[in-house]
């Protein structure tokens, strides 16, 4: 799974290691732009719904705090 | 200036209450002295604001119990184990989608004030042009402060209803958020759970901290009253001569109305940001030197950034990720960015305006930021293959100058409820004799400014100019404020503020402006 | 200690903020005397000492133009001053004989009726050209919520830097001149002296506005009623008149003359409407006016005032100051710049 978000993210951004960073939404990274391109490729990508509530710098700051959000979604 | 001398005075009987009184009971001096100062506005508007707040305070209520209530039994029957996952699951659907309605008939409620009196004349004005009919527009005067605290008001209940904030029990309390007085000109758009701490923290007086807050609440009335007043003769006179203008029009507009907006805006802001920092209360930072941005996005994250939060977060996202959204994304990918995209800027502009014009600015706004977004690719390509003209400074500063070119043309949407000729006025803008006629210096004398008042202009944008470049970002911890800097030496401080009450003084615009000729003896 | 370095601060603050205002005060509000003499006529009256006065004259133009203090003085030895100032209405009128009889004890108060017909407020520079000279008090205050006319801010009165302070573009290096150089009083004893002539016809009433209204406003009798107590609580007989000069656009009306006619008989006053005296004293309207007959010259001023100033010895105890040696020093100034005034414009 992170693989696959890794990917959506480089495709976004080649330029930014990806991988480790952990502060995507608080340095300015992504913007609500990416953030809203994410959510679209994350639900296609894993078929989950992905709600305007979770919409948090928290679960969008690093790619394992995206694939945390993504299986507590996925799980209830 | 009657009104500022009233705002003065009334500051200098709330500020000794507010710190001499007893600690628990300060923020009840802030909430009489806010309802009092917001009665001279007018009863009409006082009943307006105090229907909002009840509004407001019974939906969070609701809102709230609805919370507690679907947890409460939800753990009742997961401890008894009497229902199963589906049946909990299904309880829980039912008892989102009550609150869905009920935060629907809230938001509802509280925009339907605001389409009364801010959106009266636009709905009638597009119906008499649908039907052909003519009603007579009934013109209201907006109450003060509304269309920020409608938003104020709407991001409270929908963060209630998220779980994300526990509901006001106090009425009292939430009075005091919708009515606080320092936000009621020009904002900025609060959030309850920023706020209310603030607000109801205990706060003993602080000369630095006051002497920060006075700084820069004076320096907010010097940019307002001084510079975009001043400018603001100018952006009247450019107006008034739109017709025989032509593509001109728009390069004035663009210089003058940029400063105006910004010297208005910012300095608004400056007065309430300070004279709340001298109570102690922290209010949101509107802008973060918004006139060094590099793109239009970039521009729109540093430009009254309280506004563009609410719209990302309570219209922008959730329409983005809706149902509906994820199922047109079938059709393309990209498809919920553009259609969310526009509806927020359309939406934006109409909250700015009620005017068709500003829907037409809004989407010229949000058209452009997604353009340059698919462009991204295009430019990064460009970055790779030419890396060191990309990363040189006087690229940088094209970005920079662009982008202020591209925000105050479409800001020149504002002036005229007629988006058509405007639009036709850009065109004609690019037409040399357009930019050769910006050079005439008899179109300057033209506009009625004496040399000295475009000096002081001059004078003005060359301060802020500065002032800003002194100011650190948002968020920069590290770097003392210009104003926690001047604190340090109260003398320094006092010789500013007395030249900054001077400069308010002399070179304000307000009252009845002087005419030598009116005083020069008639016939009597 | 840290405290005392705020207090300074504070005191710095306070201090610097006054003088700076003082001092933008001082250079913007118009001072430029000969540049507008009409809007420092009421100035002449604060700065001269006035203890002596036995006559004051208060109005409009009709009364700053019309009588000559030098003149009733040299003929009569009256003392006298005029406090009268453009489109002065009664309300103005009523403030400043409260200040008149505060600085003196007249015998005879001398009212141009001209301002009756107006019962509401009418421009904002007349309005300054009265209040601005008057000292704060609370009959100011209450005349300003009377006078002012919209837009006009009460304070800007008490700090008329708030009301000038525009004028900063427009400042020259006369404005500094002007600020630390002494100047002469643009009046003499109140009267403006103008020498010009340009003929003009008899009054006549073709092409004239009709009358403003058929009654006078409610305003202008009820200043009308306080002018009349102020005087008699300080003993001095209120006297009315109408100069002998018509505008011909707006002209004393029939309906006007009645109004008064009727209003001095109600309170018991002398009423002198000296346009039906042209002849008798002995008045040319070819001569006697610089603007066409809308107001007197000073020829025109001479004779009305040699004429009035008999029917004041005849019929009220005035003092002849004429004997007495203090007085001659004050009048040989004040004659002098009259007679100088009289010339200067002749050339």
């Amino acid at each position: 799974m992170e693989q696959k978000i890794i990917e959506i993210l480089e495709k976004m951004h080649p330029t930014v290691d990806i991988k480790h960073e952990t502060a995507l939404v608080d340095e300015g990274i992504l913007d609500s732009l990416d953030i809203v391109t994410l959510v679209t490729e994350l639900n296609a990508a894993f078929d989950v719904c992905i709600p305007a509530v979770e919409i948090l710098p928290s679960n969008f700051n690093s790619v394992e705090a995206l694939a945390t959000m993504v299986k507590r979604l996925d799980d209830v | 200036m009657s009104l500022s001398l009233a705002f003065v005075l009334f500051l200098a009987v709330l500020l000794p209450l507010y710190f001499l009184a007893p600690r628990r009971g300060q923020w009840i001096i802030l909430l009489i002295g806010s309802i009092i100062f917001y009665g001279f506005s007018g009863w009409r508007n006082l009943c307006v604001l105090i229907a909002l707040t009840i509004i407001v305070y019974v939906f969070g209520r609701l809102l709230g119990r609805s919370l507690d209530r679907q947890t409460e039994i939800l753990k009742a029957h997961r401890a008894d184990g009497s229902w199963d996952k589906p049946t909990r699951r299904a309880f829980r659907d039912r008892c989102v989608a009550r609150r869905k309605w009920l935060l629907a008939a809230g938001v509802v409620l509280t925009l339907s004030l605001l389409a009364v009196f801010k959106y009266d004349s636009l709905l009638i004005q597009t119906v008499n042009m649908l039907a052909g009919t003519s009603y007579p527009g009934p013109k209201l005067v907006v109450p003060l402060g509304l269309s920020y605290v409608t938003l104020s008001a709407i991001s409270y209940m929908v963060d209630v209803s998220r779980g994300q904030l526990a509901p006001e029990k106090n009425l009292a309390k939430l009075t005091l958020f919708i009515f606080y007085f320092p936000q009621m000109w020009q904002g900025p758009i609060n959030r309850y759970d920023e706020l209310a701490p603030q607000l109801f923290a205990i706060h003993s007086f602080d000369a630095p901290r006051a002497l920060q807050g006075a700084l820069r609440a004076l320096w907010g009335g010097v940019k307002k009253v001084v510079v975009a007043n001043t400018v603001g003769l100018a952006v009247q006179a450019v107006m008034q001569a739109s017709g025989n203008l032509g593509g001109t029009w728009t390069w004035l507009m663009i210089l003058l109305y940029s400063i105006q907006i910004y010297a208005d805006f910012t300095g608004g802001m400056d007065i309430a940001l300070g004279v709340s920092h001298v109570l102690g209360i922290g209010l949101y930072e509107n802008f973060d030197r918004p006139f060094g941005a590099c793109s239009v996005a970039d521009y729109w994250r540093r430009w009254h950034r309280s506004m563009g939060r609410f719209f990302t977060d309570y219209v922008f996202y959730p329409l983005s990720v809706s149902r509906l959204s994820q199922k047109l994304s079938r059709l393309s990918r990209r498809l919920p960015l553009w259609t969310a995209t526009l509806v927020t800027w359309a939406l934006t502009g109409l909250w700015h305006g009620a005017g068709w014009n500003f829907v037409v600015w809004g989407l010229c706004n949000g058209l452009f930021i997604l353009l340059s977004q698919e462009l991204r690719p295009l430019r990064r390509r460009f970055g790779e293959k030419f890396s060191r003209v990309a990363a040189s400074r006087p690229l940088t500063w094209l970005c920079c100058s662009g982008t202020l070119f591209t925000v105050g043309l479409f800001r020149t949407l504002d002036l005229s409820p007629d988006a058509g000729r405007v639009l036709s006025l850009w065109g004609r803008a690019a037409t040399p004799s357009a930019v050769v006629g910006l050079f005439d210096a008899s179109l300057w004398t033209a506009l009625g400014l004496s040399i000295a008042q475009w000096g002081l202009i001059a004078l003005g944008v060359l301060a802020m100019w500065l002032v800003g470049r002194a100011t650190p970002h948002v968020g920069d911890v590290h770097t003392p404020s210009l104003g926690e800097r001047l604190a340090r030496r109260p003398m320094l401080c006092a010789v500013v503020c007395a030249l900054m009450v001077v400069a308010i003084v002399v070179f304000g615009r307000y009252g009845l402006g002087y005419n030598a000729m009116d005083f020069i003896y008639g016939q009597f | 200690m840290k405290k005392t370095k705020w207090i300074w601060a504070v005191l710095t603050f306070v201090i610097l903020t006054a003088l700076l205002f003082g001092a933008a005060q001082a250079l913007l509000v118009p001072h430029d005397r000969a540049a507008n003499p009409e809007a420092f006529l009421l100035q002449d009256y604060f700065e001269a000492d006035t203890a002596q006065d036995e006559v004051v004259f208060v109005g409009d133009c009709e009364v700053y133009e019309a009588f000559s203090p030098v003149v009733l003085w040299q003929k009569y030895g009256i003392s006298s001053r005029v406090c009268g100032t453009p489109q002065q209405l009664v309300w103005h009128s009523y403030a400043v004989l409260e200040e008149v009889f505060e600085r003196s004890d007249p015998k005879v108060i001398v009212l141009g009726v001209y301002g009756l017909i107006y019962s509401e407020p009418q421009s904002e520079a007349y309005n300054r050209m009265v209040l601005d000279h008057l000292p704060a008090s609370s009959t100011k205050w209450q005349v300003l919520s009377d006078a002012i006319v919209e837009g006009e801010s009460k304070l800007s009165y008490a700090f008329p830097l708030l009301r000038y302070h525009d004028r900063w573009s427009q400042l020259s290096w006369q404005d500094v001149t002007t600020l630390f150089s002494h100047q002469e009083p643009v009046s003499v004893r109140g009267y403006l002296v103008q020498n010009g002539v340009v003929a003009g016809n008899a009054p006549s009433h073709e092409g004239a506005l009709p009358p403003r209204a058929t009654a006078f406003g409610e305003m202008a009798l009820d200043y009308f009623d306080r002018i009349v107590t102020l005087c008699r609580d300080n003993n001095a007989e209120l006297v009315l008149i109408k100069a002998p000069t018509d505008s011909w656009r707006y002209p004393w009306h029939e309906e006007y003359e009645a109004q008064v006619v009727a209003l001095a008989e109600q309170y018991g006053l002398p009423y002198y409407n000296f346009l039906n005296e042209i002849e008798t004293i002995g008045l040319n309207y070819t001569t006697d006016t610089y603007d066409a007959g809308l107001h007197l010259n000073v020829y025109g001023a001479e004779k009305l005032t040699a004429y009035f100033g008999k029917i004041l010895v005849e019929n009220y105890q005035l003092t002849d100051t004429r004997l007495r040696d203090h007085d001659c020093v004050v009048w040989t100034e004040d004659i002098a710049r009259y007679e100088a005034q009289k010339k200067e414009g002749a050339k």
